[in-house]
């Protein structure tokens, strides 16, 4: 199983968790994205990501006027964006425990 | 790579995303796309368009398109909202309803007699045109209605409006023009009245044996129309009737200048239920242009 299938699931989190750390527009998100390890990350489905996460109120939005080109929409994460990070970052952490403990890949249990 | 190369390429790749995503409400895919322009100018910002084009960094629009509507949620089954809903109206029967395959086959096969209604259709816009919808002398030469009198113009009339209505109706099929739904709903019922209309109708006006009552025949020849003046000589409109309560037919009541025999008398706006001897005009035969004048005495009313 590659990448992308496992991805699929967990790339709301990867989204937020970009955001957090920063507020960035589209491309830059998806940069970033790439930067951190996630290569195959699909463009098209980051931006479609971010036009759900935004209506679903967990994200904001500003633009950014610029000389060279359309203005940047930036996005950044709101409160409610916040809480969703923190839980699905809990999710995540017992989930990935959950599977490693079934893989025999947790550190420090006894065999 | 210039600015120009690039931007047409952003503005061409954007637009097959847009085709790709035409099925959707226009106020979703408006917001959907709303800064994927931006997004892809910056993507395009990043590389070369001569050397790797966008579509080879992205892949086609379509796929783009396809990613981007399942990322975006857009292929989600109906909420559970509406499921509810619809339960909550009984529809367990309906969907039963549904679901049976006669059902089923009916839906299938309405579609195939549109093209029947758009012929109809176009006719009836030329009948009622005619003023042939209430039965009147528009189909006298049925089954091309008079609109203009003249057989030859009035059956291009009907060839046009039917060419016409059907050539409409494939568009319509092709889904331009709901506009025309209207002219539908109003001509159904339209066709409705219409139908039985003309089977009204669809008979030789002039044939004496059609209409209902007893033939009226004086001394050997038929009688083709009667007019009654009373003793201070008015004309005045009469019913007659046998002594079997019919009323005498047979009277066409086309001849110019006297009213047709089956009117209700009227004096002053009440209805005559007896009429004293009068004189009648009373033409010896429908060819003959000579009258006789006869006394005869009207019967009592029928019952």
């Amino acid at each position: 199983m590659d990448t992308s299938q496992m991805l699929k699931g967990v790339l709301d989190l990867a989204v937020l968790a970009v955001v957090g750390q920063e507020d960035g527009y589209g491309y830059d998100i998806v940069r970033r994205l790439r930067h951190a390890g996630l290569e195959d990350v699909g463009d098209a489905s980051v931006y479609g990501t971010l036009r759900r996460l935004f209506p679903a109120g967990k994200l904001t939005s500003y633009v950014v006027p610029s000389e060279e080109g359309p203005d940047r929409k930036y996005y950044g994460l709101n409160a409610a964006g916040r809480d969703q990070l923190e839980e699905s970052t809990k999710a995540w952490r017992s989930f990935a425990d959950t599977m490693d403990g079934l893989l025999g890949l947790d550190r420090g249990a006894a065999a | 790579m210039t600015t120009t190369t690039a931007r047409s390429a952003v503005a061409e790749y954007l637009d097959r995303v847009r085709v790709a995503l035409a099925d959707l409400d226009d106020d979703v895919r408006i917001e959907l796309l709303e800064d994927l322009e931006q997004h892809l100018t910056e993507v395009a910002a990043e590389g070369d368009e001569d050397d790797e084009p966008l579509e080879r960094r992205l892949g086609p629009p379509e796929c783009y398109a396809a990613v981007l509507r399942v990322a975006a949620g857009l292929d989600d089954a109906p909420p559970v909202a509406t499921s509810a809903r619809r339960a909550r109206f009984g529809a367990g029967l309906w969907s039963k309803v549904r679901d049976s395959s006669w059902y089923r086959g009916l839906v299938a096969f309405l579609p195939e007699l549109r093209p029947g209604w758009w012929v109809l259709r176009g006719y009836l816009v030329v009948l009622v045109l005619a003023g042939g919808v209430g039965g009147g002398s528009a189909l006298e030469t049925f089954p091309v209605p008079g609109l203009v009198g003249s057989p030859v113009l009035d059956l291009a009339a009907v060839t046009g409006a039917v060419v016409a209505s059907v050539a409409l109706g494939r568009r319509q099929a092709a889904g331009d023009l709901r506009l025309l739904l209207v002219l539908d709903v109003v001509l159904v019922p339209l066709a409705l009245v219409a139908v039985p209309a003309v089977g009204n109708t669809a008979a030789d006006p002039y044939d004496p044996s059609y209409r209902y009552g007893t033939p009226l025949d004086l001394d050997g020849g038929r009688v083709s129309d009667i007019y009654a003046y009373d003793r201070s000589g008015a004309l005045v409109r009469v019913a007659l009737y046998d002594e079997h309560g019919q009323p005498l037919g047979g009277l066409s009541g086309y001849a110019t200048g006297g009213p047709s025999a089956g009117q209700l008398i009227t004096s002053g706006g009440a209805e005559v239920s007896a009429i004293p001897p009068a004189v009648v005009v009373v033409p010896r035969r429908a060819d003959e242009p000579s009258a006789t004048a006869t006394t005869v005495r009207a019967p009592a009313p029928a019952p």
